[in-house]
């Protein structure tokens, strides 16, 4: 692999490592939704490391660029991490919904308790 | 000095009452509020029928979600010290003076009861023995703690950590990752020897494969942490 591109590549990931990590600093980025995003840097960290060894791996289903070999992984990290998200935005609704129904409840309650006490008065 | 026992519950209808019973009458001056979390069994039903103290999530949150809302519900109430204990029955009352002590008098500012100082009591299986090892040595790299039971979610805060932790609570790891944050934040924590019983009704929410994925994500989860929050100056 071209000494220049791997070059490149491997700053571009750095900054990304770093971003992630400053993120997390400011409580900007939960650390559970964190690790999916370190751990594909990481790996593409190893594969621009060791492109040969990967490389040898790749080339048995058919990829000749050693430069697709990681946009295949960046590419296969996105979907993952878009299908995770997925799932846990489906969780958050699913909590918004209860909570707005369980407001809805308490409210009538706290109604009910208000005219019960000035039909008291 | 006003004292709040912080009761996190997940489907414990066996064990609550007696845990309550138990508490009321070893240790009679301490508040308490049980936090259902959304329980799916008969907990609810048990903590009205007896009058018990609780609040109730209608969405579940988890163990870190249950602790943080008993630790806002201190805060609210103005409580010196809280104290959070299982509500399996696994922590006796009657140590509860071993934790909250060294807290009043400020000795230090959180306080953990301990299974593995005086290695009395229930000990656990070995592989959780083991685990628990492992984070410790991952805790003392993050942050100096030497602490030797790490999961013991048996422990004792004052007002400042009370306020800290109200507002900063971890979701997944609560009682390793508390240390941690404590410590990093520049609070005094230390270890208090205890007796622990065995969880005799219901089920742990950690099992077998769910402990090894726990050292696993643990230990980075730690480390990530220290990395991304460093050391703050002494924050009293």
């Amino acid at each position: 692999m071209n000494i220049i591109l791997q070059t490149f590549l491997l700053i571009m990931v750095l900054i990304y490592l770093i971003f992630i990590i400053y993120l997390l600093r400011k409580s900007k980025l939960e650390l559970k939704y964190a690790l999916l995003w370190l751990l594909s840097g990481i790996i593409v960290m190893a594969v621009l490391i060791f492109p040969a060894f990967f490389l040898g791996l790749a080339s048995k289903i058919g990829i000749v660029e050693p430069v697709n070999m990681i946009f295949l992984l960046q590419g296969g990290f996105l979907l993952l991490i878009c299908i995770s998200l997925s799932v846990i935005v489906s969780g958050l609704n699913k909590k918004i919904r209860i909570l707005v129904q369980e407001t809805a409840l308490l409210e009538k309650r706290i109604r009910d308790l208000e005219e019960k006490r000035t039909d008291a008065e | 000095m006003k004292k709040l026992v912080i009761i996190p519950a997940y489907n414990e209808s066996m064990s609550i009452k007696r845990v309550v019973e138990n508490l009321r009458e070893k240790a009679a001056d301490y508040d308490y509020i049980i936090v259902n979390d959304c329980s799916t069994d008969q907990t609810e039903m048990v903590l009205k029928e007896n009058g018990y103290h609780y609040i109730s999530f209608p969405s579940n949150l988890g163990i870190g979600g249950a602790v943080q809302a008993g630790y806002k519900y201190a805060k609210q109430h103005s409580y010196d010290i809280a104290i959070q204990m299982d509500g399996d029955g696994q922590h006796d009352p009657q140590y509860l003076k071993d934790i909250v002590e060294p807290v009043k008098h400020g000795m230090c500012d959180m306080a953990i009861g301990s299974r593995f100082i005086n290695k009395t009591g229930f000990q656990s299986s070995l592989i959780r023995r083991l685990g628990i090892k492992f984070i410790s040595f991952v805790i003392r790299l993050c942050c100096g703690e030497k602490v030797f039971d790490t999961t013991s979610g048996f422990r004792a805060c004052n007002a400042q950590l009370i306020h800290y932790f109200s507002d900063n609570y971890a979701q997944d790891y609560p009682e390793p990752d508390a240390i941690v944050s404590a410590s990093l934040n520049g609070w005094k924590i230390q270890e208090v020897p205890i007796v622990m019983c065995e969880r005799s009704e219901g089920v742990s929410s950690i099992n077998t494969w769910k402990s090894v994925y726990y050292m696993i994500k643990v230990p980075l989860s730690l480390i990530l942490h220290r990395i991304s929050t460093g050391r703050k100056k002494v924050k009293k």
